[in-house]
């Protein structure tokens, strides 16, 4: 199928989903949903300005950058500590025997549950929604790092021992790029999880980010600019998820099905 | 007397389970001489995995000794080349890569490793696939990369383990045919598993049968007809009945006599 073909399959359910949720809420004298009509002219006035011209118009820039900063600086630096923790694990018994417990009963905590204790630390303000982000995000990149390691093909090491590759060189050689297909569905996921902790993290008081234009508009009954903030966070998700896609493909061009 | 160029001494080797102790070979002792492709044959689970990766380096006997060259072997290293049946190439690096791998690992040039990498596909016919990803590949042209990847590596023993057991009939033909016209060009020694008496007489210089589990050698066999050989004649026949015999019967213990007049 070509490019424009598969677009327009693609894009046929969201059309339908709108025009029913536009026929739902039109000709109701008092809804408290907005149609979507009004849902995106709110969200082209939150982008440029010059349709309500209120405190909303063209603050929507803002606040996605600010957001955008905490998803990409949490997950940068759970990405910066879970995948090298992660190949320690996996490797060295010693260091998994000593941290893996610790881990394991820390795991299961929700992030949620770390938000009080985030304020106390960090204060009300974005370095609690970091905190948030890096905590949501360093699990899968931590737990498929590890599996990775583990599930390198003893084939292969065996192969490469054969051919001459010594102790040392093992790692970087055959365990890493083994592992490589198995970290990067640990960023994707991890990836996905930072856009939904945002949102908690910024729920906290701060004052910008997508998140806080969420809480503050609920709390004015703005319906058409929480949903406006809904649609940015949606899109930008779904962006930045193509962009690692796109990272991931190249660099595992070698992977059945990958090309 | 000279030195065999690989002797097993009196090896054996189990291993130990949670419950219970598995012995997967039995005092097994064997001299194998230099550029000859030698067959082992047997039932399976008696062995012959195990003997191959003990020569392999991949595990350490249990009891006594492995000599290659004069010295035991302590570890898997480049002058003993395996072949795995699921061929156990690199997914990530492409076919040129993984024939040069074994060089670029032990410190040659990237340009030279490349070089002396297309010299061995020329030799299995590959040529036109260096640039490929395996999984691109099938499995007789996998299993190929594999042996240009091993000879490349300046391997003076190749260790197979059911090399062309994974592959259809036809493929497996040409392959064995290739191996054997590489084994005349090379001089390579080959110690060669398969439970298939057909291919051991057609390939083996020497033919050596186990017995089942936990495996010890109850035949050992020299077959002298030339090559190529034709598994319809009669003489072939003779011998795959003998082999046949010790494989089923279990402890025909003399070895068996030529099957045929040396030329
Ligand atoms: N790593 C291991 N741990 C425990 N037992 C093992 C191990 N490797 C082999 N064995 C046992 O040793 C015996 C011989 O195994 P081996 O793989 O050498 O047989 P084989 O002759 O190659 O059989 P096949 O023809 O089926 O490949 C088997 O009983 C097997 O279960
Ligand atoms: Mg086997």
């Amino acid at each position: 199928m070509t490019f424009l073909g598969r677009a327009v399959v693609a894009l046929g359910l969201p059309v339908v989903c709108l025009l029913l949720w536009q026929i739902a809420v039109s000709g109701q004298r008092y809804s408290l949903i907005p149609p979507p009509t009004e849902v995106a002219m709110q969200w082209w006035d939150m982008l440029v300005g010059g349709v309500w011209d209120d405190a909303y118009s063209a603050t929507m820039l803002e606040h996605a950058w600010a957001s955008m900063y905490r998803v990409f600086g949490g997950f940068g630096l759970a990405a910066a500590a879970g995948i090298p923790l992660g190949l320690l694990l996996g490797r060295v018994d010693l260091v998994r025997r000593i941290v893996d417990p610790t881990l394991q009963i820390l795991r299961p905590i929700p992030v949620t549950a770390w938000l009080p204790l985030a304020l106390i630390l960090f204060g009300i303000g974005p370095k609690s929604a970091f905190f948030l982000v890096f905590l949501g995000a360093f699990w899968p990149i931590l737990l498929n790092t590890v599996f990775g390691v583990r599930n390198a093909d003893p084939r292969l090491t065996e192969a490469a021992a054969m051919l001459g590759v010594g102790k040392t060189a093992m790692f970087r050689k055959v365990v890493l790029p083994a592992a490589l297909p198995s970290i990067f569905t640990g960023l994707r996921l991890s990836l996905g999880i930072s856009w939904v902790v945002i949102v908690i993290g910024e729920m906290t008081g701060v004052r910008t980010g997508l998140g806080a234009v969420i809480m503050e508009a609920r709390q004015l009954s703005r319906t058409a600019v929480v949903l406006s903030g809904m649609v940015t966070i949606g899109a930008l998700g779904f962006f930045s998820d193509y962009a690692l896609l796109l990272i991931g493909r190249r660099l595992l061009r070698w992977k059945d099905g990958n090309d | 007397m000279t030195e065999a160029f690989l002797e097993l001494r009196d090896v054996t080797k189990s291993f130990t389970l949670p419950a219970r102790e598995v012995v997967a070979l039995s005092t097994t002792s064997l001299q194998i001489e230099q550029g000859a492709l030698v067959c082992l044959l047997g039932p399976s689970g008696c062995g012959k995995s195990t003997l191959l990766r003990l020569v392999a380096g991949f595990e350490q006997p249990s009891g006594g000794n492995i000599i290659f060259h004069g010295k035991p072997i302590s570890s898997p290293g480049p002058e003993r080349g395996m072949i795995f049946q699921d061929y156990a190439l690199f997914p990530w690096l492409t076919v040129r890569q993984n024939v040069a791998f074994g060089p670029r690992a032990r410190g040659m040039g990237r340009r030279s490793a490349g070089d002396l990498a297309d010299r061995y596909l020329d030799m299995v016919g590959l040529n036109e696939f260096a640039e490929v990803w395996p999984h691109q590949l099938s499995g007789g042209m996998r299993q190929r990369v594999a042996i240009a990847r091993v000879l490349a590596n300046d391997a003076k023993l190749v260790l197979m383990d059911e090399p062309f057991g994974a592959l259809d009939a036809m493929t497996r033909e040409r392959l064995q045919q290739e191996l054997l016209t590489i084994c005349a060009q090379t001089g390579l020694t080959v110690l060669f598993v398969t439970h298939s008496i057909e291919e051991a007489v057609l390939l083996g210089d020497r033919v050596i049968v186990m017995s089942a589990g936990p495996g010890r050698v109850v035949s050992d066999l020299a077959v002298s007809l030339p090559h190529p050989r034709d598994p319809t004649d009669a003489s072939f026949n003779d011998i795959r009945r003998g082999l046949s015999e010790a494989l089923h019967g279990g402890h025909s213990a003399a070895p068996v006599a030529n099957g045929e007049p040396q030329q």
